[in-house]
């Protein structure tokens, strides 16, 4: 304790602070926009860092991280575009918040979520760091098969008004995320010699494709046939009341604590995150309201925030006291500490610990700063909602193109994109649901490479599934997570009928 | 009638995914090998594509009538010819363009929205990208 | 009606003339070659294969920042990634071959062609400076039983399969691995893993029974004493683990690794080549250079391109050999 106060006593340099102020700001507005990952702000700004002291140049980065996971939330709200593959979650019940007026709500809601999960992380991150990263060890590929297909389970309640149709979509997910080389062979899967198909069709360009490109087809339909929805100004700058939160804090805690324990395990990250801890709040909520996820329930909004902010603190963990990355953004960071001549590891505490808790220290005060800016920023981002529709319309089709370019400067990406979007029309105007697909395409590389990494493990033994504790019950947890709500919803099905 | 064409079409298509994959080679370290969840998934979805077939039809929403459904294929035409001729005379250029056509189609008349619009969208999209992020943007013959 | 339909083929006419009139733009102004007589020109493009933020990523940022003031224009980096590297170098082959667009090619260069994941070749490429190499390293827990490369070898050839992790079939530490293999005729289970780090991860756990990668890719965990190094598969002993001996010395005649360096496309001019070339050796020959690798934890080693181009050569005859004998399924 007495270390995070010195940690904090070093911060109060002014130009310490106003690095992480404009890492924050840099990182929202990074963030707010689509194609733009955490991953690449925090890249593109590392070799800014270079030649600053290692303080300094970590907390800018460490600024833009926290600030762009929530920065994320923003387009995914307001605009049904998830600015950042974390945020997809979000957008399930933020959009539909916004489209009943409740914009700012939804944002501040998204604010305190966000830094509540990024408190709790770093909390844990402060005190537990070297426990946890014992634990998170133990996961070995069946325990990652099991997180994988516990994620996957999901499908079935995202899945929206029909679930026969959330599964097709995920199904088609799942074999498209087939794609490119086999991850144990590295055997071309159905690439037909296309170099830029190799790596997998990338989730990032679908998921703009699915989400925005498809939101702005639907928008000019509506202009064309010239319905009076249009132009009605939906924007409104109504923050949560006290109430209001206080009924969030069960959820954003439980998913705070999910997001932090995925960050922690290596290889999976906020996308994740955000899913698993929705549906966890939607499991833990009473059966009526079950229904209104989806619909813009708050919750679903708070969960995913509070899980994908977690992550940031999580994926701290096994970096510092492992030297391992658990996540993309971890290992540019691991990059930022090592061109410091700072080398992670569990002698990092003892040999540099000012060094590590003022990094802990600024990691609270960027994630203040973030909900600082998040909600002076409400006023402003609603703003948006004031622009007309058919001026927006535009603008979002053109972030989408130079977004989905922007991830690896490929113009594969772009027309992967543009397809998405067409297809993500039509499976909006029949009822399919797109979030099956970024999920599947976010797990399924996972799902598959971890299964079949355990049986090379295990020279072909089915048995390492299920011998170990922790596999063993995530996957039956898995199993009833799909199956339980199907078969409710065919009880209910049954029941109207009768 | 839409469910069952497009039930055809999925089980067409999981027949192609379960083909292609039957080609794949074996693994030679022990476990299955690349064929195995693509040629799962192709079963799964055989499965759901014979259910969906099954379903009950629900209600369409409203369509676009003669003249709406004209202009929304021009609408997404435009989107394929902007992508296409970024490369060719570049971001800034194109982008003008595409941000005209597709107010004009959403009954933007006035030309000083029109002009400033497609102006300042390339512009501010151009100076965020490549000043201040330093991410290169397509420039072709035109900028 | 018909006039907002009239007024819209117009403005789509105008969209469509100008895509035409830049078409034959085009065509016009790749027939004039200029020859690039005073060389550079304009800024140059480095392009890099892989993701911003990775090992290539930071060595090829660090050496354009520091060439731009040798060179006197700027270098602007893309990462231009997928097909495991592939198309960022076919890219960077099928650039403009004035000089303007360098690209920082890789190991896989050589290994994706004969993986059968890639058509091109090295020689579509004329190589101008190395930058670093990376040996393959046998490393294992600290509390393992084994102290020695040779106690190592022997449970190899015991016919216990034991558990080697790397980052992913047909990537370098798994060639390096197999290779390993076929020397000493012993049997490993290799298992593959989305990149270093999480091979390494499962080595901390126990998960696994050895990694293959670079010793830069465990240095931290052997400096805190977790992990020790067996061996390296170098000609010679590494800077970073002087006390680490050589495959070499335990008689096994294997040393192979990865490497990274930077090339231009075959047919650019010779004087853009002597330019680039003159230019990059000072900048590679800097101390600050060499500093910030060391700080990366990246090996340095630095070849002109004549000695660039005789690595090249000699690397595709060894992965010309090994890659068809391990039966990868291409």
């Amino acid at each position: 304790m007495d270390l995070l106060l010195l940690g904090f006593e070093r911060l109060l340099h002014v130009d310490i602070i106003l690095l992480l102020v404009a890492g924050v700001i840099a990182g929202i507005i990074i963030g707010s926009l689509p194609g733009l990952t955490s991953t690449m702000g925090v890249a593109l700004f590392l070799p800014v860092t270079f030649g600053m002291d290692p303080v300094n140049g970590l907390l800018l980065l460490i600024g833009i991280y926290f600030g762009s996971i929530y920065g994320g939330s923003i387009a995914a709200i307001l605009l049904n575009t998830p600015g950042t593959p974390a945020s997809a979650a979000t957008a399930m019940d933020g959009y539909p918040m916004t489209q009943k007026g409740e914009a700012g709500k939804a944002l501040g809601i998204a604010v305190i979520a966000s830094g509540m999960g990024g408190i709790v992380s770093v909390l844990m991150l402060t005190f537990i760091s070297p426990q946890l990263a014992r634990v998170a060890l133990n996961f070995s590929a069946p325990e990652m098969f099991a997180l994988a297909l516990f994620g996957l389970s999901i499908i079935s309640s995202i899945s929206g008004k029909s679930v026969l149709k959330g599964l097709i979509a995920g199904v088609v997910g799942l074999i498209i995320a087939t794609i490119g080389m086999d991850p144990m062979t590295s055997f071309p899967r159905f690439t037909f010699d296309q170099l830029s198909l190799l790596n997998g069709v990338s989730f990032i360009p679908v998921m703009i494709g699915l989400f925005a490109v498809s939101e702005a087809l639907l928008g000019l339909e509506e202009q064309l046939r010239g319905s009076k929805k249009i132009n009605k100004v939906i924007a409104s700058y109504v923050l949560p009341k006290w109430h209001e939160v206080k009924r969030l804090i069960s959820s954003m805690l439980r998913s705070s604590f999910i997001g932090t324990f995925i960050g922690i395990i290596p290889g999976a990250g906020a996308d994740i995150a955000a899913y698993v801890a929705y549906n966890e709040t939607k499991r833990f909520s009473k059966k009526e309201e079950k229904e209104s996820f989806g619909n813009g329930n708050p919750k679903g909004v708070a969960s995913a925030e509070a899980a994908n902010n977690g992550v940031t603190g999580g994926a701290m963990v096994p970096l510092l006291t492992l030297g391992i990355p658990g996540d993309a953004v971890a290992a540019v960071l691991l990059g930022a500490l090592v061109v410091q001549g700072i080398q992670p590891g569990p002698q990092l505490f003892t040999t540099s610990s000012d060094l590590v808790y003022t990094l802990f220290a600024g990691m609270f005060l960027a994630t203040l700063l973030m909900m600082l800016f998040g909600f002076l920023g409400i006023r402003l981002f609603t703003k948006i909602l004031k622009v007309k529709k058919n001026i927006l319309i535009p603008i979002i089709l053109v972030l989408s193109v130079i977004g989905a370019y922007a991830i690896s400067n490929n113009f594969f990406d772009v027309y992967v994109m543009l397809v998405s979007g067409i297809i993500g029309y039509f499976m909006k105007k029949h009822g399919f649901p797109a979030s099956p697909v970024v999920l599947a395409l976010i797990l399924g590389p996972m799902a598959e490479s971890e299964f079949r990494r355990s049986l090379v493990m295990s020279e072909g033994a089915y048995s390492i599934f299920f011998t170990r504790p922790i596999a063993a019950v995530l996957i039956i947890l898995a199993t009833l997570s799909l199956v339980v709500p199907i078969m409710f919803k065919k009880r209910k099905t049954i029941e109207q009928l009768n | 009638m839409f469910n069952r064409l497009l039930g055809l079409g999925l089980i067409l298509f999981s027949g192609t995914v379960w083909m292609l994959a039957g080609a794949f080679p074996e693994q030679n370290t022990s476990g299955p090998g690349p064929a195995l969840f693509p040629q799962m998934l192709a079963v799964l979805l055989l499965i759901l594509s014979i259910s969906l077939m099954l379903t009950k039809e629900n209600r369409h929403s409203e369509g676009l009538d003669k003249r709406g459904k004209i202009f929304f294929s021009l609408g997404v035409l435009m989107v394929i010819l902007y992508v296409a001729i970024i490369q060719l005379i570049g971001f800034g250029v194109a982008t003008l363009l595409v941000t005209i056509g597709w107010m004009w189609l959403m009954k933007i008349r006035k030309w000083w929205v029109l002009l400033t619009t497609s102006t300042l969208l390339p512009a501010s999209v151009i100076f965020a990208f490549e000043y201040l992020l330093r991410v290169p943007i397509p420039h072709g013959l035109l900028y | 009606m018909s006039m907002n339909l009239i007024r819209f083929t117009l403005v789509m006419s105008l969209v469509l003339v100008l895509g035409a009139c830049s078409n034959s733009a085009s065509s016009g102004s790749a027939g004039d070659d200029e020859q690039a007589s005073d060389f550079p020109t304009q800024s140059l493009e480095l392009i890099v294969p892989y993701a911003a933020g990775g090992g290539t990523d930071s060595l090829a940022r660090s050496f354009a920042d520091k060439a731009e003031e040798n060179l006197g224009e700027s270098i602007a980096v893309v990462n231009r990634e997928g097909g495991g590297g592939a198309v960022g170098m076919q890219n960077g082959m099928n650039a403009k071959a004035d000089g303007h667009t360098v690209t920082m090619v890789t190991v896989e260069l050589l290994t994706l062609p004969h993986s059968g994941l890639a058509q091109f070749s090295y020689e579509d490429l004329q190589p101008i400076a190395l930058l670093n190499e990376d040996p393959a390293a046998i490393t294992v827990k600290a509390d393992a039983p084994w102290d020695t490369l040779e106690d190592f070898v022997e449970e190899m050839k015991s016919g216990d399969k034991l558990k080697v992790g790397n980052s992913g079939t047909g990537a370098i530490w798994h060639l390096a691995a197999a290779a390993l293999e076929q020397e000493v005729g012993g049997e490993l289970n290799h298992v593959p893993f989305e990149g270093a780090a999480p091979a390494v991860n499962a080595l901390l756990g126990g998960h696994v029974d050895a990694v293959s990668v670079s010793p830069a890719e465990v240095k931290s965990q052997v400096e805190s004493g977790e992990l020790k190094v067996l061996g390296v598969m170098a000609d010679n002993r590494v800077d970073s683990l002087p006390e680490v001996p050589t495959l070499k010395e335990s008689g096994i005649d294997l040393s192979i690794g990865t490497w990274r360096g930077l090339a231009v496309p075959a047919d650019t001019p010779e004087n853009a080549v002597n330019t680039l070339q003159e230019s990059f050796k000072e900048t590679a020959q800097t101390e600050e250079f060499k500093d910030t690798l060391t700080k990366l934890g990246i090996g340095y080693r630095y070849e002109n391109a004549e000695g660039f181009s005789e690595l090249l050569k000699e690397q595709d005859e060894l992965f010309e050999e090994l890659i068809p004998s391990l039966n990868l399924n291409q």
